[in-house]
């Protein structure tokens, strides 16, 4: 009963998420950017503004609920996957349209730059902090290591809903530490994103702080979760599963609602050209140096794919997520 | 002392490369950067001013070519102690063309001469 409430909960309550992260886009956005149009102050408040709104969350929220009913209706792993598929893809097509709608009421925001002409600064001591989360890995492996002999010979890898073990590891390097140089992979991967997104954006950004305490966070939580899994999964330490994955989840919180309050404190327009926006969510401009930019869909930095690193950044994402199927 | 700041404006007629050369050579002229000073590096300053590497690295030729910076790999620029030289009666001819048309240009704005003349003073004097 439990194994069966669990395999219908989960992928809806899953799809409940990404309907109601979809649908809080445009309030988590700074009030001067509308599906990724720059538009004037009040603007949201107008007609034109409340009907896009509206026109967005109908768009999202009508599919989202048919979806459900759907996933109650003919629970099956492909019926979940391809809901929370169509509701993501209905979301962007969904921004994109009102973007276009709201082209007309655009306003340029003033491309006048000015900077200091002191020389580059270090890296804020809390970004080393982000070399961490990758020692906590590495004492994972050395304590699994120092207890090698409690590893049992087989133990479980994958549960099933009702907590019955499906799939099971050997006690191999790559049964015992593949959670981790998998963890590792990932957690290296955030913090060259940090040093990245701290060299590759503007020192005028506003959010260029919080989004790298964001990033920090985010590597932090991999690294908890990946250097925990294997310690759990051989049976060396007790830890409930609920604590292992909801404890690291809840360090974004914080990071987030600081990020939230510096997004909505008054700040200056990042000077990018509006021509050089692509449905409000792609940044491409080859006459920008920056790598990083602020976002006009949501908070924080995208990445200006015009510049040759946006694609070492995708290109190693996409090595560390192939890397483990490749290497077997 | 807080650093000098630079400012530019795309929508000005005057090319970016323009600006940035222009503003620079200002605060040498004035002694806001000082010999020994170094500026940000041509990525660094790219990057902040939104433009294209190319444009900063381009100022930077030209003010090393006019022996304010000194470029060197991977040490970014630093200000140089610089002799004025003489200028040539050519070079005086074209300054003096380039100042009659923007004193023009003042006059048919309506710019007094008396003002003018006092703006022109004032300049110098910041400058020295």
């Amino acid at each position: 009963m439990t194994a069966r409430f669990l395999t219908l909960a989960i992928p809806m309550f899953t799809q409940v998420v990404v309907a109601l992260a979809l649908l809080g886009i445009p309030h988590i956005t700074p009030r001067d950017l509308l599906f990724g149009i720059p538009v004037p102050e009040g603007f949201r408040s107008t007609e034109r503004g409340r009907r896009a709104l509206r026109s967005y969350r109908l768009r999202i929220a009508i599919p989202a609920a048919i979806s459900l009913l759907g996933m109650a209706l003919f629970p099956n792993p492909l019926v979940d996957v391809g809901a929370v598929l169509v509701t993501t893809v209905l979301g962007i097509a969904s921004f994109v349209a009102q973007n276009r709608k709201l082209k007309p009421f655009a306003i340029q925001p003033s491309l006048i730059r000015q900077t200091t002409l002191s020389p580059s600064e270090p890296l804020p001591w809390f970004a080393w902090s982000g070399i961490l989360p990758l020692l906590l890995l590495a004492g994972a492996a050395m304590y699994l290591h120092s207890h090698w002999d409690q590893i049992p010979a087989r133990f479980p890898v994958h549960f099933s809903f009702d907590g019955t073990p499906n799939r099971w590891a050997d006690r191999t390097v790559r049964g015992v530490y593949g959670p981790l140089v998998m963890g590792g992979g990932f957690t290296a991967w955030l913090f060259g994103l940090v040093l990245a997104g701290w060299y590759g954006s503007r020192r005028a950004d506003s959010m260029r702080r919080p989004i790298v305490v964001v990033m920090l966070m985010v590597e932090l939580m991999i690294a908890l979760l990946f250097g925990a899994l294997p310690l759990k999964l051989t049976g060396v330490i007790a830890l409930p599963m609920s604590v292992m994955v909801l404890g690291p989840l809840a360090l974004l919180i914080p990071a987030m609602a600081y990020a939230v309050r510096e997004s909505n404190k008054p700040h200056d327009p990042d000077p990018t050209p509006n021509e050089c926006w692509k449905g409000g969510m792609i940044y491409y401009n080859p006459n920008d140096a920056a790598l990083f930019v602020q976002r006009r869909d949501g908070i924080g930095f995208t990445v200006n794919l015009a510049n040759r690193w946006s694609w070492a950044i995708y290109g190693s994402l996409l090595l560390v997520i192939a890397g483990p199927f490749l290497l077997g | 002392m807080a650093a000098p700041l630079l400012r530019i404006d795309p929508s000005s007629p005057a090319p970016l490369m323009r600006q940035i050369v222009d503003q620079l050579r200002v605060l040498l002229v004035e002694g806001s950067l000082q010999p020994g000073m170094v500026l940000p590096p041509v990525r660094r300053l790219a990057t902040d001013l939104a433009v294209h590497f190319n444009t900063v690295a381009e100022a930077y030729r030209q003010l090393a070519l006019e022996g304010w910076l000194d470029l060197r790999q991977g040490r970014g620029a630093t200000v140089l102690e610089r002799e004025a030289p003489a200028p040539s009666r050519r070079e005086i001819s074209g300054y003096r063309q380039r100042l009659r048309e923007l004193v023009s240009q003042m006059r048919a704005q309506g710019v007094s001469p008396a003002r003018i003349a006092a703006e022109l003073k004032s300049i110098v004097e910041d400058i020295e």
